[in-house]
Order: structure tokens, then sequence, then C-alpha cells
């Protein structure tokens, strides 16, 4: 059959990725390893001498940690709104690209909420969020959000790989594995052999897994948005926090989404999976990603500009004055809404790799911007500031919260590292689909009426 | 330790009406003696009809409100029934003494840069005068803090009060951020000070609280059933802070009592920030026909924080 | 000087006066005692107990300090002669105080006076002190009556005599007020009649407890001959305040979550979960009708 021997062939091609791991791959492993030990002992020393060693203080009661989180659950959510989007529209050139948004979705669905609980004074308390719990608090929707969307986002992972397992249950004779991975590979597949029914039957439950998946994470990523919109905090209580934090959760997702690509093109040599064209359209939707980020925040802080209240004042102040927060305000509006449409949007400029460094400087961008929609807003109370300690006052991270964060990444990188290692990071059999092979279960029933009448 | 907290309030239980008493017999001067709470004596003297002399325990229900020990558990979130909390700030009084800030700090067992009680330096426009400021917790009635708990450890009671139960807090500083006066604090430190695990462990008397949980100011409930002013009314010297009972209509700063409607309408009392929709339990006289030059407040401060103050209340 | 040595010189002096006057001959320390000073004061309790507190204390202004665990003798004078009464001991800070039952009669002088003489003995490093106080028995009756619908409080005030007759006292100065949770809220001054009765007009508007009780406080404060009086009378003249209901509009706060809040997070997760249930379900399904024949490999 043609597409078995294309799968094969795909296989046969990419099985550097999923054999036995080589000297390269311990190395990479051991790295990240001392990055994580070192964010480690950070942890024990933040546990035992108090919160006082991070740069966290009364007023700017959540620094870096939050900042975060709130980007790291925004790359998760930003995965799995595009995946889902993607997948439901069948859209075809899509298809590579799946395994790997799943991945970012599920890898920091569980490293973001790492960091909530670094900021907690008693993380060991947590269990009273499920003793007392009281729905009015935006942290409790936030808690049940993140666990429904990680269990979702965690069986849909796993659902959309069932189709390679069989597949690399059906030729791990060909393969160079250890045994145990043969027999996980087995009870993984779920006796998946692909006969119509069973085909139909996945088929479907992907798709209402896709479906659920989009309404979930959006809710989710807007209830964390919520986190700070039920503040009664200047720069804060805008009915536009929840929009504009979905719509930088997709642009940083995208952001992320090209420079992996782009990294395991360059590593791997993926140059037919991860084509030009994946990187021209990416690249293009992070151009109009960008306009609608500068558009939200232009018509957000247009707003409060005109209607200048005391408290605003002082906040918008510090972005504009180049002594406090003006030059990382104009550094990262400058590379999150401008960059991309001088970069990609002109030929002249555009390359694949002028496309994904652009989008390492729009992930950069984006953390500052949300360090800027935090820690300033916090350090700009209604009363004024007059603690006579100056780490009371401005907020500095130290190099505890640093080290967590790059611990933090490197957690990150080490799961896809060895889930890359695991089973193919691209679709296999699902890019080998043909077009229109599999209903749209959802609309099944409209499209036929509707072709009828 | 907890020990030494939970002793010093149960001394002042056992001080009681009689000291009272004796306070308002005793003037002024013996007032300032007074105040502290006694260290012995369990017993007094009773000269009987007939001329002996027998010794009698002192009577323990001292207290004005029953039960006179601080509430635990589920009463400790009800609140003291028939209790409306209050309390006036006379701005006009106000010197800076920071007594305020003091007698709070011994009182809750504070760390001396832990301010549950604060003195600001205002200036409301560039024409106006600046004037000292002294916030605490508004203990307001829509309290934003209290919308935010995840689990409840922070609770408005029907006394008006907002206290926070350190035993349940898990520190996720959620209400700090959401108070938009900036009235709570959290314990950064690991100090052992900080009491915890005390089988007489109340809400109402959770300061200094625990590590990694959130302090604000109580309006001292515990010192209310004994009838006495919060340690930031009682301490103040030029008698600026009035504390009250809005249901009974008085509120008083322990030299002076005076009716709480007739104050706020005849002074023109005023909540801080009222726009804000938060319904604040503490109200302001304004800073009119002063006692002090706000000048006088920068004596017990160096120049250099002086300095800082006085930026803080420049337009940018 | 620099502060060190100021420091150093105070903290020899403080020794020398605290702890070596102890070891030294009496002889040496004559000229070293502090001089103590006591405060005495009578009141008369609102049950008609009399209390007699006194303070002990050395220094004055913000230097005052109280004097502990120091006997204090009473005595008080049936007509020339010295009679001891009690002695009592003062606690950390220099307070002590003798409750006297309402009904003790205290021998009086020729013009109605009682004395009670208070003495420090002093000890090695403190001077001797001795004060009296002087007071008369006064007895104060509150009663209230309402006329043509105003509210009076009317308050006399008078002395027994020997024979056991009230006798009217004239012109005391009397404070009316109710009591409230941390002090007195007085309401008006007045003065006694020739008749010892004085009243008051009580006002409408005072807030009382749920049902309008009040407590009337009737205070003579610190009189020459009489001493501090408190009495106190309970009546539901105050106004009536519900607080029964308190808590009703503060439901977004409260301890239960508004029901519309309930409802869309229970409707929101039934609908998430009943997909996903349904999607498992699937997924399940084709373990079940996995083929026995192998199908091609895939
Ligand atoms: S002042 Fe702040 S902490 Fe106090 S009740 Fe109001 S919102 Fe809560
Ligand atoms: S820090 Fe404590 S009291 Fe404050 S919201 Fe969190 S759990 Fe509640």
């Amino acid at each position: 059959m043609d597409s078995h021997l294309k799968a094969k062939e795909l296989l046969e091609e990419n099985k550097t990725f999923i054999e036995k791991p080589n000297k390269q791959w311990f190395l990479k492993v051991f790295i990240l390893a001392v990055l994580i030990c070192i964010g480690l002992y950070a942890l024990v020393l933040q546990i035992t001498k108090g919160h006082l060693i991070t740069g966290m203080r009364d007023n700017v009661v959540w620094g870096v940690y939050i900042v975060n989180f709130v980007f790291i659950l925004g790359l998760s959510y930003a995965g799995a709104l595009i995946a889902g989007i993607f997948h439901l529209a069948r859209v075809e050139w899509a298809k590579p690209l799946q395994r790997i948004l799943k991945l970012i979705t599920v890898f920091a669905l569980i490293v973001g909420p790492v960091y909530i609980l670094l900021c907690l004074g008693r993380p060991e308390r947590l269990l009273n969020l499920f003793l007392y719990p009281r729905i009015q608090s935006p942290i409790t929707w936030d808690l049940i959000a993140i666990m429904t969307d990680l269990i979702f986002c965690i069986v849909y992972l796993y659902f959309t790989y069932i189709k390679d397992f069989a597949l690399l249950r059906d030729n791990s004779a060909n393969l160079n594995l250890y045994g145990w991975r043969k027999k996980l590979y087995k009870f993984l597949a779920l006796g998946y052999q692909n006969t119509p029914e069973q085909k139909k039957l996945l088929n479907r439950a992907l798709d209402i897994m896709a479906a659920i998946i989009i309404p979930t994470s959006i809710i989710a990523y807007s209830l964390l948005a919520w986190l700070f919109g039920m503040n009664l905090k200047v720069g804060w209580h805008s009915a536009m926090t929840a929009p504009f934090f979905v719509l930088s959760a997709v642009y940083s997702g995208i952001a992320l989404l090209i420079i992996i690509m782009w990294i395991y093109r360059k590593t791997q040599r993926l140059e037919k999976v991860f084509t030009d064209n994946h990187f021209l359209y990416l690249g293009f939707s992070l151009v109009i990603l960008s306009l609608f980020y500068g558009y939200f925040y232009f018509s957000q802080y247009i707003t409060d500009w005109y209607n200048i209240q005391e408290t605003t004042n002082r906040l918008l102040s510090k972005y504009m004055d180049f002594s406090q927060y003006g030059i990382h305000f104009s550094v990262a509006i400058f590379m999150v809404a401008f960059l991309p449409s001088i970069i990609i949007g002109v030929p002249w400029f555009r390359s694949i790799n002028s496309i994904a460094i652009t989008s390492v400087f729009v992930l950069a961008g984006l953390w500052v911007m949300r360090y800027l929609m935090i820690v300033p807003v916090l350090e700009t109370p209604y009363l004024p500031m007059q603690d006579f300690r100056e780490s009371w006052v401005h907020y500095s991270a130290t190099w505890i919260e640093w080290s967590l964060t790059i611990a933090g990444i490197a957690i990150c990188v080490l799961f896809f590292v060895v889930a890359s290692k695991l089973a193919p990071i691209i679709p296999i059999s699902e890019m080998l689909e043909k077009k229109g092979e599999n209903k749209f279960v959802i609309f099944y029933k409209t499209r036929r009426k509707l072709s009828k009448g | 330790m907890k020990d030494k907290k939970s002793n010093s309030r149960r001394k002042f239980l056992s001080t009681g009406l009689k000291i009272g008493v004796a306070t308002a017999a005793g003037g002024l001067a013996a007032a300032k003696i007074l105040e502290e709470p006694p260290k012995k004596s369990e017993k007094i003297k009773v000269l009987t009809t007939d001329g002996t002399v027998i010794e009698v325990e002192k009577p323990a229900n001292d207290c004005k409100i029953n039960p006179c020990s601080p509430a635990k558990g589920i009463e400790a979130r009800k609140g003291i029934p028939g209790r409306s909390f209050v309390m006036v700030i006379d701005l006009a009084k106000c010197k800076n003494a920071r007594k305020c800030v003091e007698g709070c700090q011994k009182g809750h067992d504070l760390l001396p840069d832990q301010e549950l009680m604060k003195v600001y330096l205002m200036k409301d426009n560039p024409e106006s005068e600046p004037y000292w400021f002294p916030k605490n917790c508004f203990h307001c009635d829509n309290p934003p803090c209290v919308k935010v708990c995840p689990v409840g450890a922070t609770f408005k009671r029907t006394d008006n009060v907002v206290l926070v139960d350190a035993d349940r807090c898990i520190g996720c500083k959620f209400c700090i951020s959401a108070c938009p006066y900036s009235a709570r604090i959290l314990n950064w430190e690991n100090k052992e000070t900080y009491a915890s695990n005390d089988p007489d462990y109340s809400p109402e008397t959770q300061t200094p609280g625990q590590h990694g949980v959130v302090s604000k100011c109580d309006f001292c409930p515990d010192r209310a059933r004994e009838g006495k002013l919060p340690y930031c009314a009682s301490s103040c010297p030029m008698g600026a802070i009035y504390f009250g009972d809005k249901n009974e209509d008085t509120v008083t700063n322990g030299e002076e009592t005076l009716r709480f409607k007739e104050l706020i309408k005849e002074r023109v009392g005023y909540r801080y920030l009222e726009e804000l929709g938060t319904e604040p339990n503490v109200y302001y006289l304004p800073p009119v026909n002063r006692m002090f030059p706000y000048e006088r407040g920068f004596s017990n401060l160096s120049e250099e924080k002086k300095e800082i103050l006085l930026k803080s209340i420049s337009k940018p | 000087m620099k502060p060190k040595y100021i420091l150093t010189t105070a903290l020899l002096f403080l020794f020398f006066f605290y702890y070596l006057p102890a070891k030294t001959t009496a002889a040496a320390n004559i000229q070293k005692k502090t001089k103590t000073r006591l405060k005495v004061y009578y009141e008369k309790l609102a049950n008609s107990d009399k209390k007699i507190s006194i303070i002990l204390f050395q220094g004055t202004g913000k230097k005052m300090k109280g004097i502990e665990n120091a006997e204090l003798v009473l005595t008080t004078f049936d007509l020339d002669n010295e009679r001891q009464l009690t002695t009592i001991y003062t606690d950390a800070n220099g307070n002590a105080m003798l409750i006297i039952e309402a009904k003790y009669l205290f021998p009086k002088d020729e013009r109605g006076y009682s004395v009670v003489k208070v003495m420090y003995s002093g000890n090695d490093s403190l001077k001797a002190a001795q004060k009296k106080v002087k007071f008369m028995d006064l007895n104060v009756d509150v009663s209230f009556e309402i006329v043509d619908s105003i509210k009076l409080i009317t308050v006399s005030t008078f002395e027994i005599d020997s024979i056991g007759n009230p006798k009217p006292i004239e012109g005391v100065k009397l404070n009316i007020g109710v009591e409230r949770l941390f002090s007195t809220l007085y309401l008006s001054k007045i003065e006694t009649n020739k008749k010892g009765i004085g009243t008051m007009e009580f006002p409408e508007d005072i807030a009382g407890d749920s049902i309008g009780t009040i407590n009337v406080i009737v205070k003579i404060d610190d009189n020459d001959d009489y001493g501090t009086i408190t009495k106190a009378k309970k009546i539901n003249w105050g106004t009536i305040v519900d607080y029964s209901n308190v808590s009703e509009n503060r439901s977004l706060f409260g301890d239960e979550a508004p029901l519309w809040m309930i409802i869309s997070v229970f409707v929101v997760l039934a609908g998430a979960w009943y997909h996903f249930i349904l999607a498992i379900y699937k997924v399940l399904k084709i373990k079940k009708i996995e083929p026995k024949i192998l199908n091609e490999p895939l």
C-alpha cells in the first residue's frame, strides 16, 4: 500500500530521533539537569530562609514568578488553541506542527503552575484550596481551569499519539530500541489496528477533544487574566485584560512554535517536514498578531492616557521615564509590535533565519511586556510609597528567582528532549492521512442537510 | 514565642474592670501608670461590714463582652454580636508622633519594621499644606481583599472587622494586591518569633501571624472584649484616634467620648478614596484648624527620610 | 562626651543606686534614699461598696515609676484614736486597692468626715511616705419618669445622718451619661437643688441595644467632699438598633458563593467533562474491537 510504504520511509528517515540515545543526547540531559539542580538549591534556600531572599516585598508581592506563570501558561493555552483550530479546520499544511503544539501545551501546563507554588508563602497548605474552597475567588477559578485543562491536554496528547504508537509497535523490529520500549508501545497503542471502525472512533474522539480544548483554553486563560483584572489596581482592572491576554498568548505560542521548528530543522535536518512554507505562513501570522497586539495595547493605553487620573498618570509616567521603565518599555514594545512587520513584512529582510530570530525577539519582548504589566502596576498603589527601605519600594529579582526561572525553562526543554526520544516529534501517521479522508464529526449531519437542501 | 504573647494577652484579661474604674478615678497622671498590666496581686482585700479583712479572688469576669476570651474556630468568623466597630482619625491632631505605630507593634509582637498602622505624609493638591495621615486597615464593608481569597482565610465579620486566619492562609498574596489601601503585609522572614500551632490560637489574636502568611490590622477585637481601646487609639498622645461602636453611635479616644454621627456630620468626616466603593469603616476628620504645623512631624525623622517623604508627595 | 561614656556613666550610676545600697551600711545610704510619693483616691462604686485605690511611686512626669510589692498600712481615725484597718501590698506598677463593703461604718469626725491614712514605711533605699484621704459618704438615687412624653431622669443626693434619716445635699455636680463599650458617653451635667434633686431631659436619639436598653450612668467626679461616686441603672429608653441582618448584602464575599456563580461553574464543567468522557469512551472502545486477525501493519 502506498501510505504504508510512505510511513515506513518517513519513519526510517527520522529514526535517529527515537533510537537508542547517543552520548550527545546524554550530554544535553546532563546540562539541563545541572541547571535544574541549581534551581532546586535556590528552592531549598527559599523554603528554609523564607521569601525574604526573593525580591518580593509587601508592595510588589508578585514578581518574576508570576510573570513566568502567566507567560508559560500563555504558551500552553496558545498551543492547545492553535492545535485545536488547525485540527478542526483540517489545515493540511499544519499537520506536521500538531505534535509540537501539543507537547508545548502539556509541558508548559505542567511547569507553569509550579511558579505559582513558588510564589505561595505556605505551599504546604495547598490542600486548603480543596478543604475550604471559595469559588468567588479567581484563584479557585484558575485552579479548576488549570486542572481541567491539564487533564484534557494530557489525554488529548495521548490520543494523538495512539496511531504513532501503533506504527512504532508494528515497526519496532526495524528499529534499534530497548526492549522495554517495545512493550510500552504495544501497551500504549491500545490494540489499534487501523481498521475502519477503529479509525472512525479515534477520529471522532480527536475531534471532540479538539473542540473542547479550544473553549477550555480560552476560558482558562481569561480566568488567569482575571486574576489581575479582579484586583482593584490601576492598570489591571480593565475589561480589556482577558482578550488581551488571550491574544498575547496566541502570539507568544506562534513565536515559540517557529523557534522550536527552526531548532529541529537546523539540528535534525527536518527540512522536508518543516518546510519554508511553514515558516512563511507562521511568519505572516506573526506579523498580523503583532499588529493586533499593537492595536490592543494602543487602545488600552490611549484611553487611560486621555482620561488621565492621578494614579494612572503615575503609572504611565513610569513607562515613559527612562530612569525607570522607559528603556524596557520602548525596547519591548518595539520588539513585539513593530519588529515582525519590519523583518517579516519587508521582503528584503525576510528569510527562514530572520523569521526565527524575530520570533526569539518577540518571545523575549512578550516576556518583558508581561513583566511591565505586573511589576510597575504593583509599584504604583493608590497611596504614595513611603517606605524608607529601597527594596520595599522597587522590585528587583534576586538570583533565586532567576535561577528558578532558568530551571523551569530547563525542565521544559528536558521534557522535549525526552519526549522526542520516546516517539517522533512529527505526527507521522496523521501526516499520511489523505485530505478529506476523515470526516468532520461535529458538523457532519448539518453538512449533509445543507447539501441536500 | 507564642507563650510570651499569650501570657501577655492573658495578663490583660486578668486586669479588667477594677483597674478600669481606678483609671477613671485616678485622673490623667494616674492613668498613665495604671495602663500597664500589673504582674502580681491576683487577690484583693475586702474590709467586711464587721471590720474583718478577707481576701477575695479578683472577679474573673472583668470583661464587657461575653465571652471575654477571643473567639475560636467557627465563632471567630462570625463576629461579636451587635457590634459595628468604627474608627475616626482626627487629622488635625496628628503630628507624626508615631506612638500609634509603636503601640501597635508592641501590642501585636511585630518586628520593628512591620507596621500595621502606618503614618503617611499626604498632600492633596499642589497648593494645600501637607498633613500626616495615619492609616491602618479600613475594615471595608465591601472588602476587595475578602472577595479574592481562595480559601476564606480572610473574612468579613458582622462586627465590621476583617480578619486573617493565620492558620488557614496559604500566602498567595492575592489579598495584598487586591487591597487598594496597601493595608496588608506578609511575614516574609522565616522567624521563630511567629506563633504557630498554639492550642489557644484565635484569628482575633493572630498577629504577628506565622511565616509566609498575611498580617494586617485586626481592630483589636480581643481588646474590645475587655472594653479596651485598640493599641493605636490608646497610645496616641494627642488623642487623634477615636474608636467605637457604630451601633452605639459612640466613639472615644480614651479621654473624650463623642457621638459618632454628630462628629462626622459636624466635622465633615470623610473616608479615604470613597470612590472605590470599598466602604471603609475608618473615617477621617479633615486636617483643618490644626494643632501643629506639619513640619513638627519631621522632628523624629532623619533628614534623609524627610527628603524621601517630601519627594513622594511632589507631583511627577 | 561621647555617647559611649555617657552610657557607661549612666550604667555605673544605676549600679550604685540599685545594687550597692543593699550591701553597704545603712548609715551610708541615708542620704541616697529616694523620695516616694503616694496618691490615694476614694471612690464609691455602683454597688455602694467603697474603694480606696492607691499608687505608690517615685519620680514625676515621664520618670514616674511605680514601686513594687511594698507594704502599705491603712488606718482610720476614731475621734483622735488611730485605728489600723489592714495592710495591703502594691503590685508591679505600684497600685494597690482596698474594697470596703457598703455597710461598714467608718468613724466620722464632728464635721462628718471619715479619714483613711495610708503609710509606707520605706526601706533601705526608699524614703517613707504617707497620705490621708478625707471623704463624706454621699448616697445617690436615680429614678426615671415620663412626664408629658418627655423622658426625665431624676437624681437625688442625700446623706444619712447619725439617726438614720436622709438629709438632702444641695449643689452636688453630677455627670449623666450612658454606658458604652469603651467608655461612658456623657450627655449632660446637672447640679442638685435645695431638695437635693436634679433632673435631666433624656434625648430621644440615643442608641440602645436590640430592645433599646441603655445603662444610665450618674457620676460625681472627684468631688472634694464626696470623692468619686458612680451609680448605674438600666432602662429601655434608647432607640432600637436592629443588627440581626447585618450580613445580608455581603454575598459576594460571604462564605457562601452566589448561586449564579455555582450554576455557571457547574454548567461549564459539566459540559466539558461530558464531552471529555465521551471521547475517552470512544478511545476505550478501540481496544474492545481490536481485530483478532492482524490487519496489515501500519
Ligand atoms: S483596607 Fe484593605 S485589607 Fe482592609 S478591609 Fe479594606 S481592602 Fe481589606
Ligand atoms: S494570602 Fe492568605 S488571606 Fe490573602 S488571599 Fe491568599 S490565602 Fe487569603
